[in-house]
């Protein structure tokens, strides 16, 4: 189907990509400490992209057999479409990630069962009032691409999920604890859950006042992640472009702190996001973006790198820059020694709102969902009612402290980040 | 076309070995069309068909979704497995709240239909846009954005129901943006609609404001850090209601959950005394807007706060009935890869009697939030995060601020509101609501200017 559609943008004069994603997974969840439900979902979808006249063209089908009609459509918008001052690539040999796991693939149902039930009934024990809710999940993806130019490839990957979430209402407090693994191979870590959600839950319960001022805070990655995305924005080939990125021509130019680096890798073995090739048939290969603190490339997609006069990196979407594997590699020190190195200071593990706003302007604010006060290196109790503030381009050239050698991957892979002088605004008693 | 999907569905349903069984069955058709700076930057359509089986079984609930629709027995032989596997597990009483069989075909009423207007009309109107956006003082570049939908949505149940609904929904959003140096601004028009493509027309004197205020917000200060009394505009009062109490009145949330039961109980004050509070299917015309839910219980409107006091909850069939109360027709799905959950449509803060004026006369220092990027909730806490403010001096509205964000307990900032405006809109958007992974689902916001005092807005340090 996919080359008869192909033939038929060739014969009406067309460059033309098809993209296709195939997939079925498996959901549980638990929710109020019991098993709620089983979901299975069957999806596929076909997105057909032509170039004639010198316009794209794009057109989605989830319809089974929906080549044909996506790209019709496809070719029919060209005469609308955003001009195409590049062509579809020939093809270039790329390799298969190393994202599919036998043994993730064949996690069945009675293991997950188990597991959840597990995980559901520790999160019972923790306090008679708990609820606890569990997802365990497996995906099984198929993807691939073809083009007019004769590219044709296909990759699988599996991935896996277990989150817990422990929520507890005490008295006006509420508490919500979580943590996750996600994996394209089934190796998670039960235990590690269990232990991040224990060890921290006496510690939510308990609210400490903090007053207003600037502290040094240690980002967990989950936080971390508000300030490395509005980099990212900055980064896109397309902002850069229309000149309202602040990175717009200042390639190998100091920007950050020469302890951040932040690399693109969509060949990562275990990303979440590997693959062969971009959207636009470009092949994916490891490009660091930040270097030592220095801007050396930009997040490109064919347009772009054409407008830029560089070389398009594997990071072509439909419609957008689509990076596959954001890395922020770690430091040195143990996120246990940074916690130990602070003074008095503040624990960011989950923010609530920091996505929102101008990602151009480099402000990042947003409420502490949940935070922790630390003095002498130990965690003392919750801090709650605050907002953290700090500028992304300041903060993280000037008042990056460490990051720390482990890191997680949940998409983007990033370590824990202690950056000095942010400032946290308290309701006042 | 319509008959032959009932009689399948309805055949397909006589399969169910569970206590109850649901198909939902989507075809949507959707165009998009955006610009970024001078050029159109895409084009697309996109054609969605796909469908899912829902069972219930002993407190089990099976879900399978699927795109190909030839063999929907099977689909509901392997929902009902997966309800048994888990019923046998629970063995459980869960009982959805009874709710009368419906059979009914709804045509949409639309003014004028988005999906019959040729896609050259729609990309004329937003490049007429973004040639007034570039050509304002300062603005640098432009971002715009427009979708439409049509969707036909067939339902069925195994208490008998059949309905078919005809569904549109469009948005669009028109952002300026303003560079100098290394500060970029911008600020957005931004327009919804599930009747009528005609609110797509006529935004120039926005389009313009909006530029303006992305200029403006050039030269603007960043806010100090600190606690404030605030005015909230329509638009950014009725993302406050949204968040900060319609996502804590959902009652998947608080069915099984004592102690958040406790805290949202029927009679429990949360406000001033001329506090009112409602979520509404049937406003008319707002995005959400439908005459049947996902489980196919009909629309209302429903007060979760009147006279400061909690009065009501959102709930699906299945909440409704854990918590002995009526189902309120919020069990929603943003599409047919999803199971419905209860959500919000349009959430309104019903208007009070102070004027704009009254509000501001008596605050030395306050803060003025007209515009907004969006916002958050965890229950507890809400955030968001503002893009037109002004500080208020002395009784008056005074310069621009920026990088606005603002943050409260959910239940202490609804007791500090402590006036309500006499006006009132509703805003529909071309963003949505989030939850459950389910996003962004359309909703709209309605309300009226109010004020709330000790509110802490996050900015530079003093």
């Amino acid at each position: 189907m996919m080359r008869e559609a192909l033939k038929h943008a060739q014969a009406a004069g067309a460059g033309a990509t098809l993209t296709f994603r195939e997939s079925q997974s498996v959901e549980l969840s638990f929710e109020f400490n019991r098993l709620k439900g089983i979901q299975n979902t069957e999806s596929l979808q076909v997105t057909a992209q032509a170039i004639k006249g010198g316009r794209l063209g794009v057109a989605v089908s989830t319809r089974a057999g929906g080549e044909g009609e996506a790209m019709e459509r496809a070719i029919r918008l060209c005469q609308y479409g955003a001009p195409a001052n590049y062509a579809f690539p020939d093809p270039e040999p790329s390799e298969k990630p190393e994202v599919y796991s036998e043994k993730a693939a064949s996690l069945d149902l009675k293991e997950m069962l188990r597991v959840g039930e597990d995980l559901a009934a520790f999160l019972k024990s923790l306090h008679p009032d708990m609820n606890g809710s569990v997802n365990v999940s497996k995906t099984i993806l198929r993807e691939g691409i073809a083009n007019t130019n004769g590219l044709e490839a296909t990759w699988d990957r599996t991935v896996v999920v277990l989150a817990a979430i422990a929520s507890l209402v005490d008295g006006q407090n509420l508490v919500d604890l979580w943590d996750y693994h996600v994996s394209t191979d089934l190796d998670w870590d039960v235990e590690a859950i269990k232990h991040e959600i224990r060890s921290k839950l006496e510690l939510a319960r308990k609210n400490v006042p903090v007053e207003t001022d600037a502290y040094p805070v240690l980002f967990t990655p989950s936080a971390f992640r508000d300030l490395v995305s509005p980099i990212l924005a900055c980064l896109d080939g397309r902002s850069v472009t229309r000149g309202i990125s602040p990175f717009a021509g200042r390639l190998e130019e100091q920007i950050f702190s020469p302890d951040l680096t932040i690399v693109e890798d969509g060949l990562l073995a275990g990303g979440l996001q590997s693959r062969m090739y971009d959207a636009q048939g470009v092949r994916c290969r490891r490009t660091p973006l930040i270097e030592n603190g220095v801007l050396r490339e930009y997040l490109l997609d064919l347009d772009t790198a054409h407008k830029l006069g560089r070389k398009p990196i594997g990071t072509g979407g439909i419609g957008g820059i689509e990076p596959a594997n954001v890395i922020v590699p770690g430091g040195s020190a143990s996120k246990d020694s940074l916690l130990s190195g602070i003074k008095r200071g503040i624990v960011i593990e989950n923010t609530m709102g920091a996505w929102a706003g101008n990602p151009y302007s480099g402000q990042v604010s947003g409420n502490i969902a949940m935070g922790f006060l630390v003095e002498n290196g130990e965690l003392v109790g919750r801090v709650k009612d605050c907002m953290f503030s700090l500028n992304i381009f300041t903060h993280l050239k000037d008042h990056l402290v460490a990051l720390s050698r482990e890191t997680k991957n949940f998409g983007l892979v990033l370590p824990y980040a202690l950056v000095d002088n942010v400032s946290i605004t308290a309701k006042k008693n | 076309m319509t008959e032959s999907m009932k009689d399948l569905l309805r055949r397909a349903l006589k399969r169910s070995t569970a206590e109850y069984c649901e198909i939902r069955v989507e075809e949507t058709e959707e165009v998009r069309v955006q610009f970024r700076g001078k050029d159109i930057d895409q084009v697309s359509e996109t054609i969605s068909v796909g469908g899912n089986v829902r069972a219930l079984a002993s407190g089990g609930w099976g879900f399978v979704s699927f795109n190909k629709l030839d063999d929907l027995e099977r689909k509901v032989d392997e929902a009902c497995a997966q309800a048994r596997i888990l019923g046998d597990i629970l063995k459980k009483e869960i009982k959805l709240f009874p709710v009368s069989p419906v059979e009914d075909e709804v045509k949409g009423v639309f003014g004028t239909r988005a999906f019959e207007v040729p896609l050259a009309e729609k990309v004329g109107l937003l490049s007429k846009y973004n040639e007034l956006v570039l050509s304002q003082p300062e603005i640098t570049s432009s971002y715009i954005r427009y979708f439409d939908r049509h969707t036909h949505l067939y339902f069925a149940n195994s208490d008998g129901t059949y309905i078919y609904q005809e569904k549109m929904d469009l948005g669009g959003n028109i952002s300026a943006i303003a560079t100098k140096g290394s500060l970029t601004t911008q600020e957005s028009v931004k327009f919804g609609s599930s009747v009528d493509y005609n609110v797509a027309l006529g935004r120039e004197e926005e389009v313009i404001g909006a530029a303006r205020a992305a200029r403006d917000l050039l030269y603007a200060p960043v806010i100090r850090a600190d606690e404030y009394t605030v005015i909230l505009a329509p638009d950014m009062a009725g993302l406050f209601v949204h968040e900060a109490f319609g996502h804590l009145s959902e009652a998947d949330s608080l069915d099984e959950n004592e102690r958040l039961k406790e805290l949202l109980k029927i009679g429990t004050e949360y406000g001033p005394k001329d506090l009112d509070i409602f979520d509404s299917g049937i406003e008319g015309g707002n995005r959400g807007d439908a005459k049947y839910d996902d489980e196919g219980v009909p629309m209302q409107k429903t007060y979760l706060i009147k006279g400061g006091v909690v009065v009501g909850h959102l709930h699906c069939r299945e909440s409704a009935w854990k918590m002995g109360e009526k189902p309120t027709g919020n069990a929603r799905a943003i599409n047919y890869r999803f199971p419905p959950i209860v959500r919000m449509r349009t959430t309104c803060i019903a208007p009070g009697k102070h004027s704009l004026e009254d509000m501001l006369k008596d605050i030395s220092l306050g803060v003025y939030v007209s515009g907004g990027y969006g916002g958050e909730t965890n229950g507890e806490m809400f955030t968001f995060t503002a893009s037109r403010c002004n500080m208020i001096r002395n009784g008056s509205i005074a310069e621009p601020v920026r990088e606005v964000t603002l943050t409260g307990n959910v239940f202490t900032t609804l007791r500090n509101i402590d006036m309500i405006g006499n006006d009132f809109s509703i805003k529909n958007t071309a963003g949505g609501c989030g939850k459950g992974g389910q996003s962004p689902l359309p909703t709209a916001d309605g309300a009226p200017h109010i004020r709330v005092q000790r509110v802490v807005v996050g900015g530079e340090k003093k």
